[in-house]
Order: structure tokens, then C-alpha cells, then sequence
């Protein structure tokens, strides 16, 4: 059965929020997807938030396939979108450390997802430097995730890219 | 379909009656539907041949609503739209 499109943005508690274009601050909202496909005046889309711990966090929005990089010794990416799906689909978290920090490098990796449906999912890893972790996203008529990878160096930096395939 | 042809041999072919029941039949195997203005009248056109339905077009939008496209994610997970009628409570 077709599920009545929400958003074309929003967030757990508002499930119809207006798109945001301006990312001077982080939005508390978020894009809602299509599972993966476009919607007709809407491309597929995350919200990405990335921090050096040494200035304001930086928001914008990521595409599927879309790099998204920082570079320090305290660093993180995390990726927000909500989903409507008639059928559980798999979405896949890239990641890669790389530079000089690497070899002293605490990284860290988590994931968790919820659903308007009543399923719900969460994961915490010691991530390796590099590698992908495919989630299977329940079908539902509205649900939101959340990723999140980084990482502590301590010294040299660490150029941290991560993406959504 | 195909009409039913007339008895013309044979005892039945005595029964007139029943040749006259085929005529009367045939027209009804043939009926054809029209599709006319929404202000025409419905009318219904009887020959020798066929029967001819001439309906008046669908009345419409209800009074009272409105026709809106909406988005939907279709059961294959891809984006559809489709045509509601709404109304304001």
C-alpha cells in the first residue's frame, strides 16, 4: 500500500516541517526521504554535521555517494535523515581515517535508528580505518536515523572522510 | 458477438415467432457504449442493428471538494503521486 508522503522535511516529533536552506546554524530538522529514491521536487539528501572541537560545528547537506570530510585531532561526522518506506531497504555508512593521526587514533563509531512503526535499532563500535556498515532500514511510514563516526588523535591529525551510499 | 442467425429450414422454421425473437435479440448483442458532454442528456438509440448507450460523461468534482496531487512512496519504495479529492472539515 502507498504511504501519504511526510516533510518534506521534519523530525521525530514534527513530522511535516518546512525544507531548510539556510545552515548558519544546525537545523533541528531534517530531510524525509523516499527510502532511497528522489522525490519528484526533492532530491535524496542528510543532514551532515562535522566538528573539530576547535570551532562552531559545520552543517549542510549530503547527497547520496557525497563525501564528507574534516581534518583535526578531535574530530567527528554525523549524518541525520528521516525515511518513509513500503518495503525495508539497506543504506550504507562509509567511512575512511587517514593522515598522520592515524596510527594514535581512539576512534569511534555509532548508529541507532527508530521508527513510527515501533522498531528501533542501535549500534557502538571500535570502528577499523576504514570500512562500510550496511544497516537495514524497516519499512515504515515514518522513521529517523542517526550516524555518527569520529575520532581523538591527540597530536597529528586525522583527515576523517564518510559518506552514505 | 456474432447475431444469431434465422431458422429457415427445418420445423422450426414454421414457428415465426421464434425469427421474431432473433430479430428482437440481435440489436441487444450489439450494444454499443458512448461516451457524450456532461450536459447531454443519457439516451439510449434501439435498431434493427444495435443498441446504442449514450452516457454523459462523469459529473466531475463533487461539490464541495477539490482535486489535490500528493506525493506517495509507492509499495516498490519509489516515489508516485496521486489525485485526492479533499474537502475542509
Amino acid at each position: 500500500m502507498a504511504i501519504l508522503r511526510a516533510g518534506s522535511w521534519g523530525n521525530w516529533i514534527n513530522l511535516h516541517a518546512n525544507p531548510v536552506t539556510d545552515f548558519t546554524t544546525t537545523p533541528s530538522v531534517y530531510p524525509v526521504n523516499c527510502a532511497k529514491n528522489n522525490w519528484p521536487n526533492q532530491n535524496w539528501g542528510a543532514l551532515y554535521i562535522k566538528n573539530n572541537y576547535y570551532s562552531e560545528e559545520v552543517s549542510g547537506l549530503a547527497s547520496l555517494g557525497e563525501d564528507v570530510s574534516i581534518e583535526s585531532d578531535i574530530y567527528y561526522i554525523a549524518f541525520i535523515f528521516c525515511y518513509q518506506a513500503a518495503q525495508g531497504f539497506e543504506i550504507n555508512f562509509n567511512w575512511a581515517f587517514t593522515g598522520a593521526g592515524v596510527s594514535s587514533n581512539y576512534p569511534s563509531l555509532y548508529w541507532e535508528y527508530q521508527t513510527k512503526n515501533g522498531a528501533s535499532d542501535s549500534y557502538f563500535n571500535t570502528p577499523a580505518d576504514s570500512g562500510t556498515e550496511t544497516i537495514m532500514l524497516p519499512a515504515s511510514t515514518f522513521g529517523q536515523v542517526e550516524m555518527y563516526v569520529g575520532g581523538e588523535s591527540f597530536g597529528e591529525d586525522v583527515l576523517l572522510t564518510a559518506s552514505l551510499s | 458477438m456474432a447475431n444469431i442467425a434465422k431458422v429457415t429450414q427445418g420445423a422450426l422454421a414454421k414457428n415465426k415467432k421464434l425469427n421474431e425473437i432473433i430479430e428482437r435479440l440481435n440489436p441487444l448483442l450489439n450494444i454499443e457504449v458512448n461516451e457524450v458532454e456532461e450536459d447531454e442528456p443519457l439516451e439510449i438509440e434501439y435498431s434493427d442493428n444495435n443498441v446504442v448507450l449514450r452516457v454523459p460523461a462523469n459529473g466531475g468534482v463533487p461539490e464541495g471538494f477539490a482535486e489535490e496531487t500528493l506525493d506517495v512512496v509507492n509499495s516498490d519504495n519509489t516515489a508516485g503521486q496521486r489525485v485526492f479529492l479533499t474537502k475542509a472539515v
